[in-house]
């Protein structure tokens, strides 16, 4: 694609990358590098965005909460992990504003909402909006999988699993400030994000 | 025009809702004939199903698109 967009000329060429691509040990971070580089040495007109996790990848913990159940989660295996989430809805909007605007041009943009999240922090967020005190429970790698309803040794299931480790032992973090600006706002934050969907 | 690739997944479309809501217009690149409604209910002005491994309708795809969002999941394949 970078190939074509060079021959067609005068293309303001935006990838859609993650957040602390330079994290090597996760496969699909190598990948998403790799093609950062081609992007910013192709010649073209470029911005690179770089997402957080994205908040929506709680929504089937919103929906179990909401029948009465517990978050299921795969986030966090110690009390020790912090994660930082980006609300898709204010990632769209940054994005949309990064791609109307060369101003954003020969760029690189993370988008992350503010602060981070224990799992602690979760439970509280979701006990707070669901009223009742809510628990987590861990979802396995075997369950994982399962429900994911693909092959264990499959690269999409070890980039997964291999991704869920590295977050559990490093914890990912990031930084709203680039956010904030481009939205000239503060971005959502996890209880804004629950109460939204937990109507 | 903007040309999204990746349109008909969540991030895509959300991205095609944006665009919308600003009044600028989107080509929506998808795999599947299938997906239309869903990026044409993101509000994306023009559809193009094709293969992103072709370059013919890379070619295709990129006439009359000054700016490409380019979408490509890392973790799938």
């Amino acid at each position: 694609m970078i190939q074509i967009a060079k021959e067609m000329g005068n293309i303001y060429f935006v990838y859609h990358s993650v957040l602390h691509s330079v994290l090597q040990d996760m496969p699909h971070h190598k990948r998403k590098l790799h093609t950062e580089q081609l992007v910013v040495d192709s010649g073209l007109d470029f911005a690179v965005i770089q997402p957080a996790v994205f908040m929506q990848m709680l929504i089937p913990a919103v929906k179990s909460v909401q029948s009465g159940g517990l978050i299921l989660q795969k986030f966090f295996t110690s009390d020790d992990t912090q994660m930082s989430l980006v609300d898709m809805e204010d990632f769209a909007e940054a994005a949309a504003v990064i791609l109307s605007s060369k101003d954003y041009a020969n760029g690189t943009f993370e988008l992350c909402g503010k602060g981070s999240y224990s799992l602690q922090d979760m439970e509280a967020v979701f006990s707070k909006v669901a009223g009742r005190e809510v628990k987590s429970a861990y979802i396995t790698d075997e369950a994982f999988i399962g429900q994911m309803k693909i092959d264990a040794d499959s690269y999409q299931a070890q980039t997964l699993l291999t991704m869920f480790r590295h977050y559990n032992e490093h914890s990912f973090r990031g930084n709203s400030v680039l956010l904030s600006q481009i939205l000239g706002r503060e971005p959502h934050t996890l209880h804004q994000f629950v109460s939204r969907n937990m109507r | 025009m903007i040309l999204i690739t990746g349109a008909s997944g969540q991030v895509g479309c959300a991205v095609i809702q944006a665009l919308s809501k600003i009044g600028i217009e989107t080509k929506a690149f998808i795999h599947r004939v299938s997906n239309t409604e869903k990026v044409e209910e993101a509000g994306a002005t023009e559809v193009f199903v094709g293969d992103m491994s072709e370059k013919k309708d890379l070619r295709d795809t990129l006439h009359g698109v000054d700016t490409v969002y380019y979408i490509c999941s890392a973790a799938n394949t």
